[in-house]
């Protein structure tokens, strides 16, 4: 028997630890079951959209709800337009803040203020950027777009692209940072010794080391710009008819899969119309998170090597 | 002095590697290429200059062929810009003096330099602008009266957003106590059982979930809450709770693992129970991480619309009722942004600063925090 | 005849697939000094994590054999038990960090959810600092963190926090392998004055210090005990030639 009278505990501790391991596993299995039940609620609300519609869905152009008529190639255009635009915006800006914080300048003061900085700008609400942008950049494209000749909307895929892009600089940015920091001083220092100046180490070394993880960096800020609902919603102007020419897509109103839902999922009255809407969402859910897992899966990989 | 003269005054003996053919002018041949594309790249590489032109041809062959469209108009912007590239480097090959070969690197690597912080800092310019325009249409609208009514019905001036602020906290608060206790105990699991397949497949579902559109979440809550129940708050703080797991779940995953060994250890060998070493010893030393996760996952959904939109709706009115519609700082903002009077747009740049000021103390406040109460390990 | 405390009887571990505590069969008698010897992996480390049970928490790791304290079998009791009655200490000092001097010495109450009244646990507090040598140096700031204690004092509250368990045993892994010369003779000297309550068995790398403190030593090899005999006898005129080549220095 124990000599210390005090530690005379019921065996009920043990019965503790095995419901707390049971909760464990339980809180884990929820996760398994949120993700499979978003897939099946997607697939099965969309269902009577995919019998009666098909595949053609996804490439027809005229979208009608009125007389019926369904189809998402208007959207599929509007997202990927503005999503890749801000994206091509963005890579420099991100690629720059990356290098200056990983490689020239990676402790101190100013760095530290740059990459506060660079977090604010990924804390501030998407809505708060749509909002400002709807009354102080809108008016300036639009005088822009006067200039160079095109119907004067001043909201449209132009100017969702320009405000997108400063959103997603933040998630490649901190994301090439931390991979450029990685870098091994060995290998910098063969090509100082080599008599290499900054920049052609870090073209010749840094880069194509990190080239893999900055490629990781950019599909994450991609996911994020696809997925993206508010900020572009307030600025896309809301058409979904297709214009005709490059220029006048790009200045012009148009609407992507996440507007389009924000904006008729109210007016949806009959299940046909409720349901291609939701076959969008299941179109915008795959390609987020394929997108998102590859991005991570690489990063993954990086982390570990 | 003497022989330091002498020496200066020698030649230098290093080999020096002759190019056959003229030295080209590096801005030259920048700038040809600049204006005339693949025909400015022949100034600085023949051959450089063929095999540029036969490809704007080829494009311009299949522009003639389909017509101009946006693919194609895009690949002729590739192939200028690595014509100014080709051109760029070829003239660079051909300098011959090695000392000014190597100043030109020099500088090639000062300008760089400098054009690396000027695009880094100027992503700065964006924040600093919405910041400032925020804060100016703002303050003015907020004073006592405007965080204690509600708005005044359309076109009537005055009024305010408590209801969006009351309905904010109230729905956030919500949201949390669902995703905390969840989250703090997912995270649990994942750091303590690295190994097996339920972690690998739980860690995937809450990638995946970190990743999933708001408007998606959105749409997922209005069919399992929202259609049987109604609208109302909670199906908005369930939704806003499935975003904030992640963030929480991660966090914590994170923490925990960066936690020693030993520390588990110590208190197992005391006969402590695992319910209790966890519980007890191994989550508050990691509280720093875990609050800050947490916090950071607040910050986070307190600015969030989407998933708002068809949950928990807007209403109008003061309420606490979470079976019922209720308002949110966000939801609001977007609905009065995009109405045509000016008196919403007014409360629409107040309730902007106001939830731009909770977002930014919340991060502050994080910063603060991990600064702070880092337990010495 | 002196009570035989802790006792193995043809005892094995695995980690996996591998055997590295072979047969062992062992009498360990009380209030002795039992020092544990052998080269790096010998099995010395793991077999004393069986005695109270903290192999088996590592993925993996499987034991078999007989491994009793007193009469009673430690792989049939609760293992919970197993650790209120036998303490370790382990190489590193691990005083929890966000716990006060006072509260690290209380945790194996505190953190079991013992509620005891002040009277109590100041009396336990004292009683175990003392025991470890560390009462006069932190009795005035008993309720800060620890933080600000050497390596050396760190591992004597370690030692203070497994006394207040009042154990039978305390297990000592390699206890002063971290520690400079003069914090490691201070818990030299508290080893001399613990076996009067405590039975103690220290795995360690250190002959001298084995040839110091103990009474009896134990020389694992290869996952076997070798020879097991008294201190002196050991290393005056060892019986087995691998314990001569080990304490020669032909390997170590």
């Amino acid at each position: 028997m124990l000599k210390n009278k005090r530690l005379d505990l019921s065996y009920s501790q043990m019965k503790w630890e095995t419901i707390f391991r049971r909760i464990l596993v339980i809180m884990s299995i929820i996760m398994l079951i949120l993700v499979a039940g978003i897939f099946i609620t997607l697939v099965v609300q969309s269902m009577p959209s995919i019998k009666t519609l098909g595949i053609g869905y996804l490439w027809g152009k005229v979208w009608d709800p009125v007389n019926n008529v369904y189809g998402a190639y208007p959207f599929l255009v509007g997202t990927l337009l503005t999503s890749f635009t801000a994206l091509i915006i963005s890579v420099p800006f991100s690629y720059a803040i990356s290098i200056y914080l990983g490689e020239y300048n990676p402790k101190g003061w100013l760095s530290n203020l740059l990459k506060n900085t660079i977090e604010l700008i990924a804390a501030v609400p998407s809505i708060i950027y749509g909002f400002w942008a709807l009354f102080i950049l809108v008016p300036v494209v639009r005088t822009f777009e006067i200039k160079i000749g095109v119907a004067p909307y001043g909201v449209g895929v132009c100017s969702a692209s320009l405000v997108l892009a400063v959103m997603i600089i933040p998630y490649a940015a901190s994301l090439g940072t931390s991979l450029i920091r990685m870098v091994p001083s060995p290998l910098k220092e063969g090509a100082y010794a080599l008599g290499a100046t900054r920049f052609e180490v870090i073209r010749r070394v840094v880069l194509p080391y990190t080239r893999s993880g900055l490629f990781a960096g950019i599909l994450l800020s991609l996911g994020r710009a696809l997925g993206e609902t508010m900020a572009v919603t307030v600025l896309i102007g809301n058409t979904s008819a297709i214009a005709h020419t490059f220029k006048e897509v790009f200045f012009g109103p148009g609407n992507t899969m996440a507007s389009v839902i924000a904006n008729e999922f109210q007016e949806a009255d009959h299940t046909m119309y409720f349901s291609a809407l939701i076959e969008l969402g299941l179109v915008l859910f795959f390609v987020t998170v394929i997108i998102n897992l590859i991005g991570k899966r690489i990063i993954t990989k990086y982390t570990n090597n | 002095m003497d022989i330091a003269n002498q020496l200066s005054r020698q030649p230098s003996n290093r080999q020096t590697i002759v190019y056959a053919g003229k030295e080209k002018s590096v801005l030259a041949a920048f700038l040809l290429a600049l204006i005339f594309g693949p025909l400015g790249v022949f100034y600085a590489s023949i051959r450089g200059g063929i095999i540029m032109t036969l490809i704007c041809l080829a494009n311009v062959a299949l522009i003639v062929l389909f017509g101009s469209n946006l693919f194609l108009e895009i690949i002729a912007v590739i192939v200028w810009i690595i014509c100014i590239v080709n051109a760029y480097n070829a003239a660079k090959a051909t300098i011959k003096d090695m000392d000014r070969r190597i100043k030109f690197r020099n500088n090639e690597s000062v300008l760089y330099k400098s054009f690396i912080i000027f695009l880094a800092f100027v992503v700065t310019l964006p924040l600093i602008i919405v910041l400032l325009y925020i804060i100016k249409q703002g303050v003015l609208q907020v004073n006592w009266h405007f965080l204690t009514h509600v708005p005044a019905p359309e076109g009537e001036k005055g009024g305010g957003i408590a209801n969006a602020l009351v309905g904010s906290l109230i729905i956030v608060a919500m949201s949390s106590i669902v995703a905390i206790p969840i989250g703090i105990l997912s995270g649990i699991y994942l750091s303590e059982n690295p190994g097996t397949k339920l972690a690998y497949y739980s860690g995937l579902c809450v990638d995946i979930l970190q990743g999933v559109p708001s408007i998606v979440v959105g749409i997922i809550i209005y069919f399992w809450i929202v259609k049987p129940f109604g609208f109302s708050a909670v199906s908005g703080s369930v939704a806003l709770a499935i975003m904030m797991m992640p963030i929480v779940i991660r966090s914590t995953e994170q923490t925990l693992l960066l936690l020693p060994p030993s520390l588990k250890e110590a208190a197992l060998s005391l006969g402590v129970p695992y319910h209790r070493v966890i519980l007890k010893v191994i989550v508050p030393c990691g509280f720093a991480g875990i609050l800050s996760g947490i916090i950071l996952s607040i910050a986070r959904i307190i600015g969030e619309t989407a998933p708002l939109l068809f949950t928990a709706l807007g209403n109008n009115y003061l309420s606490a009722n979470i079976a019922k519609p209720m308002e949110s700082l966000p939801h609001m903002i977007y609905t009065y942004a995009t109405s045509p009077y000016d008196d919403q747009h007014d409360l629409a740049w107040g309730a902007s600063f106001i939830l731009l000021m909770f977002v930014l103390l919340l991060n502050i406040f994080t910063k603060l925090i991990t600064r702070k109460w880092n337990i010495q390990l | 005849m002196e009570h035989t405390v802790v006792s193995a009887s043809k005892f094995n571990a695995w980690f996996g697939d591998n055997h590295v505590v072979k047969d062992v069969s062992i009498k360990i008698e009380k209030n002795q000094v039992i020092a544990v010897m052998g080269p790096s992996g010998c099995g010395k480390t793991t077999f004393l994590r069986c005695i109270n049970r903290m192999h088996e928490l590592i993925p993996g790791a499987t034991a078999k054999g007989s491994l009793k304290l007193y009469d009673d079998d430690v792989y049939t009791m609760n293992p919970i038990y197993v650790r209120y009655k036998i303490g370790m200490v382990f190489q590193r000092p691990n005083p929890f960090p966000n716990l006060s001097i006072y509260d690290n010495v209380v945790a194996g109450y505190k953190l079991n959810g013992l509620k005891m009244d002040k009277a109590d646990m100041d009396n336990i507090v004292q009683k175990s600092l003392t025991s470890a040598a560390l009462w006069n140096e932190v009795k005035d700031s008993l309720h800060k963190k620890g933080t600000f204690l050497s390596g050396g004092q760190q591992q004597r509250l370690c030692i203070a926090r497994a006394i207040a368990m009042e154990p039978e045993v305390i297990l000592f892994d390699e206890p002063t392998s971290a520690l400079d010369p003069i914090s490691t003779s201070s818990v030299e000297q508290l080893f001399h004055e613990l076996k009067t309550n405590y039975t103690l068995i220290i795995v360690t790398h250190n002959m001298q210090q084995a040839a110091r403190v103990s009474d009896k030593t134990a020389f694992f090899y290869v996952g076997e005990l070798v020879e097991f005999d008294e201190t002196k006898q050991m290393f005056t005129a060892p019986k087995d030639v691998r314990t001569q080549n080990y304490i020669t220095g032909r390997f170590s």
